[in-house]
């Protein structure tokens, strides 16, 4: 370091002897302020944004899970939330099917032919059911497939009818014969 | 020296990365002076360096969130305003590299005492041109070394300390004939 420069140094303190204008920090307080308004404004457009985004996803999830059920399949349960109405019916032929099994249930155990009849046909139909309903989670909307399921309650439904009505008048012919024998 | 500077202006930085004004303020009065002077060295124009200081404040202060306290704050300031500073002078397409063929040292010799007063050598340092003001500001006033200025510049190390020397020496020409 020569003597010009060890002298500018001694100096250095000195040499800051200008200052700026006493309205600059207001001119930079108000770009501050604009520029802390306009990263509001960016911020709630990006909230926006953000709120419709997750808006839409929650709207559109139902139909995104139907087009997953469309391709992959899926078990009943999801099946039924995607068609209440369906799931009603199926209650309803359930519920018949049962009540009229239980009225036939008694007179059956003196009908062990007829029982085991009846067990075969209704389990053909079971297995009918399960065919239709595995066609019904591939094909939702298809009116065929679900006519179809809604046709095999009722033939079960009539084949339990029929067999109530052959077993009850059975009955009332044995206990004419033996009034008969009587 | 510098991790002190850090600890003091810890706190108010701190108030500044939550936007706080009155912390802002507080540091605008530390720096503006040094900062102003700083810019005003560089671009020779009093209204021109005020223009660049306030952006050189506005840029620091929205950017303050990402000062994470590697060197000082002063020093992370004084490297945004003399980056826009000479941007500024590019956008003003002025060349800050001059080829100029000086024997250096050619004042040395007889060379006696020096004791130039204050005033003197601010008008000298004014006096020169553009690049060599730039290089000695950097250099010799604001302590960067040639590594620094070379970046700063994007000129070579050996520019950097050629171009310093001449700068010097035109400084010393300048003062001893006014």
């Amino acid at each position: 370091m020569d003597k010009l420069e060890k002298h500018i140094k001694k100096i250095r303190h000195e040499l800051d002897i200008y200052s700026p204008s006493p309205d600059l920090w207001n001119s930079i307080e108000k770009r501050l302020k604009k520029e802390k308004s306009l990263f509001k404004q960016w911020y709630s457009i990006a909230a926006m944004i953000i709120v419709i985004l997750g808006t839409a996803l929650v709207l559109l999830k139902p139909t995104l899970k139907l087009n997953n059920n469309h391709s992959e399949g899926s078990n009943a349960a999801e099946l039924n939330s995607v068609d209440p109405p369906l799931k009603e019916t199926e209650i309803y032929y359930n519920n018949l099917v049962n009540s009229l099994y239980h009225e036939a249930a008694p007179l059956l155990t003196t009908n062990p032919e007829i029982e085991k009849e009846l067990t075969d046909d209704m389990s053909r139909l079971d297995s009918i059911c399960a065919e239709i309903k595995k066609d019904l989670k591939d094909n939702i909307a298809n009116q065929e497939v679900v006519e179809a399921l809604i046709q095999n309650y009722r033939i079960k439904i009539r084949l339990l009818e029929d067999i109530l009505k052959s077993m009850e008048v059975n009955e009332d012919n044995s206990g004419k014969n033996n009034k008969y024998e009587l | 020296m510098d991790n002190i500077d850090v600890n003091i202006h810890a706190q108010i930085i701190e108030k500044c990365k939550k936007g706080d004004s009155q912390a802002q303020f507080s540091l605008y009065n530390l720096y503006n002076k040094a900062m102003y002077n700083l810019a005003y060295r560089i671009l020779n124009n009093r209204e021109d360096a005020e223009d660049i200081l306030q952006d050189a404040f506005v840029d620091c202060f929205t950017n303050i969130g990402s000062f994470r306290f590697e060197s000082t704050f002063g020093a992370w300031l004084k490297r945004i305003l003399v980056n826009r500073c000479i941007n500024y002078l590019r956008k003003k397409k002025i060349d800050l590299t001059l080829c100029e063929n000086l024997p250096p040292d050619i004042y040395e010799e007889d060379e006696e005492e020096v004791n130039y007063e204050t005033g003197r050598i601010l008008k000298g340092i004014e006096m020169l041109p553009d690049g060599y003001r730039v290089i000695l500001t950097l250099y010799l006033l604001e302590g960067y070394d040639h590594s620094e200025i070379s970046k700063i510049l994007a000129i070579s190390e050996s520019t950097s300390k050629s171009q310093y020397s001449r700068a010097k020496e035109r400084l010393r020409g300048i003062l001893s004939t006014n």
